[in-house]
C-alpha cells in the first residue's frame, strides 16, 4: 500500500495512494465566494471545474504557505450521484510511505468534529494518521460543491 | 376775569366806554329826531296854518265889507263896477289862501273842518250870487233884506268856522312847541345820566386797571429788593396767567439760574482756594527740587571729571590690546592652512571608501546571481520531485506491472532530494556572503560618515578660524574707533562740565523765579479770600 505523507504543522498525514489521480503544483484558484474558509475555489483540469479545499485552513484555520512543496493533490471523490474530481492544497506533500494493512491501527479517539481522521501508523518520524477524502466534505459543502451538477 | 391778561383787561376797558359812548349817542340822535319831528310839524303845519287862517279871516272881513259896500253904501254903476272888480280880486285872494291852507293839512280833523268850511263857503258864495243877480237899484230894500237877513248869518257862520280854523292852528303851534321843549329837556337830562354813567365806567375800569398792574408790579419791586439785598431764596408765587404770570415765571427762572451761578460760583471760589493753596505748596516743593538740582549737578560736575581721567587711561590701554590681537591673528592664520591639509587627506580617505562600496556591491550582485540560479535548481528539483511522485502512484497502479517503474521513480525521487540537500547548502552559503556583504557595506557607509563628519567639523574649524582672523583684522579700525570715541568722550566731559556750570546757573534762577511766584501766589490767595467773601454774601439755600 502507497500512501503520499503531506504535514499539517509538525504532524505526518497521509493519503492513500489509489484515490489520487495526480499530484500537481500550486497554481492560481478561481475563489468561491459564499463557500466556507476553507474552500480555496476551483480550477480547471481536462475542460472541467473542480473544487479545491484547503487541509491547512480546515484543520488549523489558517491559509497553507506558499511554498514549493505546497502542493495541489488530485483525488477521486465518491460523492452521491458518481466519482466527482476535488482538488486538495496540502504542506511538505513530498514523500511516498509504503506500508501493509497491518501497520494501522484505529485512534481510539471519537473526533465528530474531524470524521476524515482514519486510522493511525507508527514510525520512525512519529504517528501518522490517515485522511479519509469520503468524509472530507459535510454534506452541506458537498451539495455546495457539487449539487450544480446533479441535476 | 381773573385770568384775563392785562391786554383782554385794557382792551375790554375801552369796549366798554365806546359802547356806553355808542348809545348815549344813539339816544341823542332819537331824541333830535323827535325834536326835527315836532319842528316839522310846526314849520309845515301849524305856522303855515295859522297864517293862511288868519290871512283868510282877514280876507273875509275885507269881503264882507266890500260887499256891504257894494249892497248898501254903492250907488252909481262906476263905483260898483270897481267895487266888483275888488271884491273879485279879493275873492281870487282868498281863494288862493284856501289853496294854500289846503296843502298844509296834515290831520284828518283838520281836513274835515276844512271841507265843512268849504262847503259853508260855497253856499255863502251861492248865497252872495243870488243877492247880487237882484237889480241894485230896483230892488234895494231887497238887497238890504237879503244881505242882513241870510248874507250876514251866513257869513258870521263862515266866520266862526274860521275863527275856530285860526284857534285850532295856534293850539296845534303852541302844543308842538311845547312838545320840542321838552323833548330838548329830555335829551339834555338823558344825555347828562349817560355821561354820568360813561364816566362812572372809565373811572371804575381805570382803577381796575391800576390795580391790575400796581399789585403785582409792587411784589415784583419787593421780590426785587429781597434779591438786591443777597437773599435768592424768595419765589414769587400769585398764580395769574396773564402777562404779569409770565414776567413772574421768568422772574423765577432767573433767580433758580442766579442761585445755581452763585451756588456755583461758591463752590468754585472754595476750590479755587484750595487749588492755591495746593499750588502754594507745590511751589515751595518746587523750590527745595531746585536747591536740590544745584548740589546733583555739582556733584555731577565731580564725577564727570573722574570719567574724563578713566577714559584717558583706557585709551592708552586700548592701545595695548590692538598689539595683542594682531599677533592673535597672525597665530590663527598658521592654524588654518593646517586644517586645509587635514580636509584635503580625508578627502582621499572618503574617495577610497567610495571605491571599496562600489566592490562590495559587485560582490552582492554575484552572490544575487548565484541565488537565481539555486532557485532555478530548486525548481528542477522540486519539478522531479512531483514527477516521481506521480510515476510512483501510476505505477502502484500498475500493480506487479510498475513495479520496476516505481523503483526508478524512488531513485530519482532520492536523487531530487540529494540535489535539494545540495541546494540548501548553496543557498545558506550564499546567503551567508550577502550577510557578510551587506555587513561590509553598512560598515564602509558608516566610516564614510564618519569621514564626513569629521570633514564637515574640519572646515567648521576652518571657518572659526578665518571668522576669527577677519574680526581679529576687523578689530583694528574698531580699536582706531575706539581711540576716537575715547578723544570725543574726552571733549564731550569737558562740554558736560561747562553744560553744568549752566544748569548750574539756571537752576539759581529757577529758584529766583520759584521765590517771585510764591509771591504771585500769596496775593493770588488774596484775592480768592476776597472772591469767596463777595460770593458768600448770597444766601441760596432756605
Amino acid at each position: 500500500m502507497l500512501s503520499l505523507l503531506f504535514r499539517i504543522e509538525p504532524d505526518h498525514y497521509a493519503l492513500d495512494s489509489r484515490e489520487i489521480v495526480e499530484v500537481r503544483p500550486l497554481c492560481r484558484l478561481k475563489q468561491l465566494p459564499g463557500a466556507p474558509a476553507w474552500v480555496a475555489g476551483l480550477f480547471e483540469h481536462a475542460g472541467a471545474p473542480v473544487p479545491v479545499i484547503d487541509l491547512c485552513t480546515l484543520a488549523l484555520g489558517r491559509p497553507a504557505h506558499d511554498r514549493l512543496s505546497t502542493r495541489l493533490v488530485l483525488v477521486h471523490y465518491p460523492a452521491t450521484g458518481g466519482p466527482h474530481l476535488l482538488g486538495l492544497i496540502v504542506e511538505k506533500a513530498t514523500e511516498f510511505l509504503r506500508s501493509v494493512a497491518g501497520d494501522w491501527c484505529d485512534s481510539g479517539v471519537a473526533t465528530p468534529d474531524t470524521p476524515y481522521l482514519g486510522q493511525v501508523m507508527h514510525h520512525e518520524r512519529g504517528l501518522i494518521q490517515q485522511v479519509r477524502v469520503s468524509e472530507l466534505l459535510p454534506a452541506s459543502v458537498q451539495a455546495l460543491l457539487y449539487g450544480g451538477t446533479d441535476g | 376775569m381773573k385770568h384775563w391778561s392785562l391786554r383782554q383787561r385794557i382792551l375790554g376797558s375801552f369796549a366798554l366806554i365806546l359802547a356806553l359812548m355808542t348809545l348815549m349817542a344813539g339816544i341823542g340822535h332819537y331824541q333830535l329826531t323827535a325834536i326835527d319831528a315836532a319842528k316839522f310839524s310846526v314849520q309845515r303845519d301849524a305856522l303855515p296854518g295859522l297864517y293862511y287862517s288868519t290871512m283868510i279871516r282877514s280876507a273875509m272881513f275885507q269881503e264882507q265889507m266890500l260887499v256891504q259896500q257894494l249892497a248898501e253904501v254903492d250907488s252909481t254903476a262906476q263905483e260898483r263896477k270897481a267895487d266888483f272888480a275888488k271884491l273879485q280880486a279879493n275873492t281870487d285872494r282868498l281863494g288862493d289862501f284856501m289853496k294854500g291852507y289846503d296843502s298844509t293839512i296834515y290831520r284828518a280833523d283838520d281836513r274835515a273842518n276844512f271841507e265843512a268850511f268849504k262847503v259853508a263857503r260855497a253856499r255863502y258864495l251861492e248865497m252872495r250870487q243870488a243877492v247880487f243877480a237882484l237889480d241894485p237899484i230896483k230892488q234895494r230894500s231887497e238887497i238890504h233884506q237879503a244881505f242882513v237877513q241870510r248874507l250876514i248869518p251866513e257869513w258870521e257862520r263862515n266866520r266862526l268856522l274860521i275863527q275856530r280854523f285860526v284857534e285850532d292852528n295856534r293850539a296845534f303851534a303852541d302844543q308842538s312847541t311845547n312838545r320840542i321843549g321838552d323833548a330838548v329837556s329830555t335829551a339834555k337830562i338823558s344825555m347828562i345820566v349817560t355821561l354820568l354813567v360813561a364816566l362812572a365806567c372809565a373811572m371804575l375800569c381805570g382803577y381796575l386797571l391800576m390795580r391790575t398792574i400796581t399789585q403785582p408790579m409792587k411784589a415784583l419791586q419787593e421780590a426785587l429788593n429781597t434779591m438786591r439785598s443777597g437773599d435768592l431764596t424768595q419765589r414769587l408765587t400769585s398764580d395769574r396767567r396773564d402777562e404779569f404770570g409770565q414776567l413772574e415765571s421768568g422772574f423765577n427762572q432767573m433767580a433758580d439760574e442766579l442761585t445755581h451761578l452763585v451756588g456755583q460760583s461758591q463752590t468754585s471760589a472754595l476750590q479755587v482756594s484750595a487749588s492755591i493753596t495746593e499750588i502754594a505748596a507745590t511751589s515751595k516743593q518746587q523750590q527745595a527740587t531746585a536747591t536740590e538740582t544745584a548740589s546733583t549737578t555739582a556733584e555731577i560736575g565731580a564725577t564727570s571729571q573722574e570719567i574724563l581721567a578713566t577714559s584717558q587711561e583706557l585709551m592708552r590701554t586700548m592701545g595695548e590690546v590692538s598689539a595683542v590681537s594682531e599677533q592673535a591673528a597672525d597665530l590663527a592664520g598658521n592654524g588654518q592652512a593646517s586644517l586645509v591639509r587635514m580636509e584635503n587627506t580625508m578627502q582621499n580617505v572618503m574617495e577610497a571608501a567610495g571605491s571599496v562600496n562600489a566592490k562590495l556591491g559587485i560582490l552582492s550582485e554575484k552572490a544575487g546571481k548565484i541565488n537565481q540560479i539555486v532557485t532555478t535548481i530548486t525548481k528542477v528539483a522540486d519539478q522531479t520531485n512531483l514527477l516521481s511522485l506521480n510515476a510512483a502512484i501510476e505505477a502502484e497502479k500498475a500493480g506487479e506491472y510498475g513495479r520496476g517503474f516505481s523503483v526508478v521513480a524512488t531513485e530519482i525521487r532520492r536523487l531530487a532530494d540529494q540535489t535539494a540537500v545540495a541546494t540548501y547548502d548553496i543557498e545558506m552559503m550564499v546567503r551567508e556572503i550577502l550577510s557578510a556583504v551587506s555587513a561590509g557595506v553598512m560598515g564602509m557607509d558608516k566610516f564614510s560618515e564618519e569621514v564626513r563628519r569629521g570633514m564637515a567639523e574640519v572646515q567648521q574649524a576652518s571657518g572659526q578660524l578665518s571668522l576669527i582672523i577677519q574680526q581679529v583684522q576687523a578689530m583694528a579700525p574698531g580699536f582706531q574707533q575706539v581711540n576716537e570715541g575715547m578723544q570725543a568722550q574726552t571733549i564731550g566731559a569737558e562740554q558736560i562740565k561747562q553744560a553744568l556750570l549752566q544748569l548750574s546757573e539756571a537752576t539759581r534762577q529757577t529758584v529766583d523765579s520759584l521765590r517771585q511766584s510764591s509771591q504771585s501766589i500769596d496775593e493770588l490767595n488774596l484775592v480768592s479770600n476776597g472772591l469767596r467773601h463777595g460770593v458768600s454774601r448770597f444766601k441760596v439755600q432756605a
